[in-house]
């Protein structure tokens, strides 16, 4: 214990951790996560308008999905998003003969005909590809509106509003799809369609549902306003929003920091030898100093996440909150995610005695930041660093999906928590081989 | 001088940014995009060469000893980080040209405007890497910096005004100019505190 409480005080005052505190406050205030006080839910009102929902219903989706289809396939320009990051797919002619094969079976028009009328489809004039990356969608001023994507890329050509829509190169013809199509057969057909284009296409199986737009009633707007209230207790819809936040901007990439500091402080104070003769255990040692680190960063996140949720607790007044919702999230959502970048870092560190833990955790955290923004379900998939629900007051925080997929979400955090574990004990090995003599690092890295 | 300081200070940053190009065509689109979409990878990911490559400057002189000899020397110090960081920059420039041509070959709309903007951004979060850790006499938390104000610009977006990364995306060159010369100062006055820190 006593040794633990020497390494928590050195790591809280270091200049590692003062920088992590410092940009922590200020990367969290830039996107408005320590103050909540002007978002609030209210009911919804009867004859007022809620949003969207999406569902599968095989008349819409199959119609607006084939729409789609057809007007890529005539411009020979396919827009996926294989990691969340824009690819433009142009298909050869054996592709592009296959992609016809596949409308051809969807509409049953014959595949001759659909090749030519895409030759004679005009050139694509190029479109306007801009697009910006939204982190903040649950101040999108759409009040109700479903955000199964909380961390969209969005292609300004290819508005997801069909009165924004241009029409399509080849819209002198337009493509039904055939009256005796099964709904199974459809999701076949588009799912080889996806995979043709290479995977992220809006065409896979289990994103058609994206196509299935409907309206939401005032009764469904009800029971997710109830929802919030009666599970959420409100307070926990704010501090998963802040552990969203937090998870994404702050705990997936700066926790490496402070592992690798933690790590290479013996060698900049050239205290490894004297360390390495110690009687100490290897085992007591790395887990004094892990547990430092996650306890210091941990600390700093529970002091920030509770001056979150009290900024929104005046706009409740009367309602019953739950106090304790933001520790919760914080020890459930955030810390099995600052356990295992901190493990990473300190293996990393302990097996090559450099800083490249931080090369390998930032293209972790940018491959993250960027996965299955596409559903909810691949926002807690089970390998997932930080998973996302960014979704506010307006929308009634997504109770309804939160709860529907908490099984998912735990299975990923127990999945990052063992993960971690097994990091740690990795690092003691290491270490314990490195003071014996059997493993050495010709150090060039100077801490 | 020119060889040796290439050798221990400048191969690693460089090696690990050739493998940080090699992925950028795995995690983005790198062939047949217009000029606004080619702006993804460069500025998304190219961009961020200019943290590994310029962040590592002062990191041979955070050795106590190593600082105490560079400055009992008559040779200024100053002028060699100035040619770690030439070096760095001339490195850093082949690498996002040869990128870009390699685009251009897969059918990209590539411009000199595009290049120079990527090359601007990664001098700019380069620049912050070096003044980060020539404050804190620590090239970890050197990287700290410009990899939080990166993260910052996808949440931020356009609220940063020319001082946002990813301008080109949106079809805006101009803040380019102020990231070149946000960098350059910064880099300048990373050379000055770290020479006054001796």
């Amino acid at each position: 214990m006593m040794l633990f409480l020497k390494e928590l005080k050195k790591n809280i005052f270091s200049v590692s951790f003062l920088v992590f505190a410092v940009v922590t406050v200020l990367a969290l205030y830039s996107q408005g996560a320590l103050d909540f006080s002007g978002d609030y839910m209210t009911r919804p009102e009867p004859g007022g308008n809620y949003g969207t929902k999406n569902v599968e219903i095989p008349e819409i989706v199959m119609p607006a999905a084939l729409e789609e289809l057809w007007s890529e396939f005539s411009e020979n320009r396919y827009i996926t998003y294989p990691i969340g990051f824009i690819k433009t797919i142009r298909l050869n002619e054996r592709q592009q003969a296959e992609m016809a094969e596949i409308l051809s079976l969807i509409t049953g028009e014959d595949m001759t005909v659909l090749l030519q009328q895409q030759k004679t489809a005009p050139e694509n004039g190029g479109g306007n590809d801009s697009f910006t990356i939204d982190f903040d969608n649950n101040g999108s001023g759409s009040s109700g509106e479903e955000e199964g994507i909380s961390f969209t890329v969005q292609n300004d050509g290819l508005s997801s509003d069909p009165e924004e829509e241009s029409p399509s190169p080849g819209s002198s013809f337009v493509p039904t799809v055939r009256g005796d199509m099964e709904y199974s057969r459809f999701k076949e057909l588009m799912q080889r369609a996806d995979d043709l284009l290479g995977g992220g296409s809006s065409y896979a199986a289990d994103t058609l549902i994206g196509f299935g737009a409907v309206p939401l009633t005032y009764e469904e707007a009800l029971e997710r306003y109830e929802l919030a209230v009666i599970r959420d207790k409100i307070t926990g819809g704010y501090a998963r929003l802040f552990s969203d936040y937090a998870g994404v901007m702050v705990l997936s990439i700066l926790p490496v920091f402070l592992g690798v500091s933690m790590s290479l402080r013996d060698r900049r104070a050239k205290m490894t030898e004297l360390v390495h003769v110690r009687q100490i255990r290897s085992a007591k040692l790395i887990l004094a100093r892990y547990c430092a680190v996650v306890v210091s960063i941990m600390g700093f996140v529970i002091l920030l996440s509770y001056i979150s949720n009290a900024s929104a607790w005046g706009n409740y007044k009367g309602a019953v909150l739950d106090y304790l919702a933001p520790l919760k999230y914080d020890l459930g959502w955030l810390m099995p995610q600052v356990m295992v970048v901190s493990a990473l870092g300190m293996l990393l560190t302990e097996l090559t005695d450099s800083p490249i833990a931080i090369a390998v955790q930032g293209l972790w955290w940018l491959m993250d930041t960027n996965l299955g923004y596409r559903s909810v379900a691949a926002n807690y998939s089970l390998l997932r660093l930080s998973p996302r629900h960014n979704s506010g007051p307006r929308s009634w925080f997504r109770t309804w999906d939160y709860l529907e997929h908490f099984g998912a979400l735990m299975a990923n955090r127990l999945a990052l928590v063992v993960i971690s574990l097994l990091l740690v004990a990795g690092t003691i090995l290491i270490f314990d081989a490195k003071r014996k003599g059997k493993i050495h690092v010709k150090i060039r890295f100077k801490a | 001088m020119l060889k040796l300081d290439l050798k221990h200070n400048v191969l690693r940053p460089f090696f690990l940014s050739v493998i940080l190009l090699a992925l950028v065509p795995i995690l983005a689109g790198t062939a047949n995009l217009d000029q606004t979409s080619s702006a993804v990878p460069l500025e998304m990911f190219v961009s961020l060469l200019g943290i590994v490559m310029l962040t590592p400057v002062f990191q041979p002189e955070q050795d106590r000893d190593i600082s105490d000899l560079i400055f009992s020397k008559f040779m200024d110090p100053v002028r060699i980080w100035l040619t770690r960081i030439l070096c760095s920059l001339v490195l850093l420039a082949v690498l996002i040209s040869l990128f870009s041509a390699y685009m251009a070959l897969r059918g990209c709309d590539i411009t000199v405007r595009l290049v120079s903007g990527t090359l601007a951004d990664a001098i700019f979060l380069g620049s912050l890497g070096m003044a980060a850790s020539a404050l804190c006499s620590n090239t970890v938390t050197g990287y700290m910096i410009p990899l939080v104000y990166y993260a910052v610009n996808y949440g931020a977006g356009n609220r940063l005004g020319n001082f946002y990364l990813f301008s080109m995306t949106a079809g805006s060159y101009s803040p380019k100019i102020w990231m070149l010369s946000a960098g350059l100062l910064s880099a300048a006055g990373a050379l000055f505190i770290r020479r006054l820190r001796r």
